[in-house]
């Protein structure tokens, strides 16, 4: 019974950030798929900061306050006659032999992470000494105390926790077993986006190849479901996927908004870790760069939304008089050995098949072959990926506390779906985005 | 072979390593995984944590709600473990003698835990300090917990 209120909770959270996206058309011409894959981040946001609000505001998080918002967003579309709340699902296909075994292969992923998600306990460290720790304590006070955060030593934004905290209180207590259903929706969600995109790229087989590729990949199974699931790099993986995407689509159609949504995903994905931001930062740039090439000059601004809540939340943390930060815990360093290290540490990540299998094989091979021939897709997603390897390179060289033999698998899983968009583009050709 | 052949190569040999995982992966639920489902949650917490497991759910059951608690281990591990354990009442965790000397009045319990008995410094120097006033102990093969209530 448990299981299936959790499961309700998960898709209340995808309805509310759905229902979002559909009431703003914030994402037309695209199915209801796509939409639901995005609501997922989307609501997952939009419920973190509602109990973030409720909380800075001192509203009580009892389950019909916390509700009765989200019922009356769902009726409003209902009341507005000049409303067209359309679905639009995609045909009906008839598959190949092929494209019937690889459906069967990617579902049994899907249920083998679905059922090791429910198999145990929590068990992975950051998860239960950061997300799931912080998540039980707002949950017990039913508040956020900005004063608890020396308590906990630390200050990762809350997007994670949050979620979780909004779940256990559909289900009414705080089970961290099946909360750990989470991971596993990000874990869909990502694949499901990721498949979406690849099939408009290079057609059905060859998206279900590469996306059978992606979810079977060791790392991200583990997280999704097996011993490593509760911790909020796969959740960080699927946001940075969400805002290349966007990107992509405001590139092709730069309105307002396309650029609402891209926006608000870098918002969330600030909040997700503190790699968000680097991130979020990394596709500004990018965002200027297209903005002011096509001399959309008030897109501009569209970056003070995504800064707000890092400052508010910096300002919330300082307000309980919080005394660690990151730098305080990380001292920089310069150390020769540490650069050294920091660069084996990538060679052997790079080919570790256990976690990868042939993935970052395969990257550097379509790289090095279509070096000179790269698409403008590929272009962009070598710049994502490159600049975020260059920061957590920079982190392990010139911080200490940090080094890659203790993080540089999780760190990958923020990038390896774009990995995967950037093999699939250099080896098949396009079908031409619409 | 043209690098186009290579790298279709290279996604192949990809595909069937995907593909054994997966196999395997399915395998295993049957030679591994299934002894979890089996399990009520608190199992599964003994079967993660072990001795760790036991002793912290000891000292949750022998502290009053809402109650500050010292906990000294040279186990690391018990700094975050403690706190999820335990929340509402707050742990703070100590892994040095230096440090227990200057905290040990300022908690209304003090909780220790070595998971090697015979020869944990710690954990002697600690407990030979303190042992006025047990409030309840905790033993296995292995691991003993003190806990001790200030007055």
């Amino acid at each position: 019974m448990i299981e299936l209120v959790t499961i309700f909770s998960i898709l209340l959270i995808t309805l509310i950030g759905f229902t979002a996206i559909q009431i703003f058309h914030l994402f037309e011409k695209h199915g209801v798929p796509e939409a639901l894959l995005l609501g997922f981040g989307l609501g997952c946001g939009l419920v973190s900061g509602q109990l973030f609000l409720y909380s800075v505001f001192h509203v009580s998080w009892s389950i019909p306050a916390l509700l009765l918002p989200w019922i009356a967003f769902f009726i409003y579309p209902l009341f507005r006659r000049s409303e067209k709340f359309t679905l639009k699902f995609s045909h009906k296909q008839k598959y190949t032999t092929i494209q019937k075994i690889l459906i069967v292969l990617v579902f049994s992923l899907l249920i083998y992470v679905f059922f090791e998600a429910q198999l145990r306990t929590v068990s992975a460290w950051d998860a239960w000494s950061i997300w799931l720790l912080k998540a039980k304590v707002f949950y017990v006070d039913g508040f956020i105390n900005p004063r608890i955060f020396n308590y906990l030593e630390s200050d990762y934004p809350l997007v994670i926790s949050l979620s979780l905290t909004f779940m256990a209180k559909m289900i009414g207590s705080f089970n961290d077993r099946v909360l750990l259903l989470l991971s596993f929706a990000y874990y869909a969600a990502e694949s499901g986006l990721l498949f979406i995109a690849l099939k408009k790229r290079i057609g059905l087989t060859k998206a279900l190849v590469a996306t059978f590729l992606f979810m079977s990949l060791q790392n991200i199974v583990r997280h999704g479901g097996r011993f490593e699931a509760g911790q909020a790099d796969l959740p960080l993986g699927y946001f940075m996927l969400c805002d290349v995407l966007l990107i992509f689509e405001y590139i092709r159609k730069p309105n307002v908004k396309i650029l609402a949504l891209l926006t608000a995903f870098l918002a969330i994905t600030t909040q997700v870790k503190h790699e968000g931001i680097v991130f979020a930062f990394i596709v500004e740039i990018a965002i200027f760069y297209f903005a002011l090439k096509k001399k959309k000059y008030k897109h501009l601004l569209s970056g003070l939304f995504v800064v707000c809540p890092v400052i508010g939340w910096q300002i919330f943390v300082g307000s309980g008089s919080f005394h660690y930060s990151y730098f305080s815990g990380h001292h920089t360093i310069l150390s020769i050995h540490k650069a050294w290290n920091s660069i084996i540490g990538f060679m052997k990540e790079f080919l570790n098949i256990k976690n990868w299998n042939l993935l970052w094989v395969a990257f550097f091979g379509v790289l090095l072959a279509s070096l000179r021939c790269l698409k403008p897709e590929q272009k962009l997603l070598l710049y994502f990926i490159f600049s975020q390897f260059f920061v957590y390179f920079l982190l392990y060289c010139f911080t200490t506390g940090n080094d890659p033999q203790s993080s540089i698998d999780r760190l990958f899983i923020h990038v390896c779906a774009l990995a995967i968009l950037f093999i699939t583009q250099g080896i098949f050709q396009e079908k031409g985005v619409k | 072979m043209n690098k186009k052949k290579i790298i279709v190569t290279v996604i192949a040999v990809w595909f069937l390593i995907a593909l054994g995982r997966t196999i395997y992966n399915y395998t295993k639920v049957f030679s591994q995984d299934l002894q979890w489902a089996g399990l009520s949650q608190k199992e599964q917490k003994a079967k993660t944590f072990g001795d760790l497991d036991s002793f912290l759910r000891f000292v949750d059951t022998n502290t009053a709600s809402a109650s500050s608690i010292l906990v000294v281990s040279s186990n690391g591990t018990l700094h975050y473990l403690s706190k999820y354990y335990l929340y509402p009442k707050h742990s703070f965790f100590i892994d040095n003698f230096k440090d227990f000397a200057k905290e040990k009045d300022h908690y209304l319990y003090i909780a220790l835990f070595t998971d090697h008995k015979q020869n944990d410094v710690l954990f002697l120097k600690a407990a030979e300090k303190l042992a006025a006033s047990p409030a309840g102990e905790f033993s296995t093969k292995q691991s003993v917990g003190l806990l001790y209530k200030n007055d």
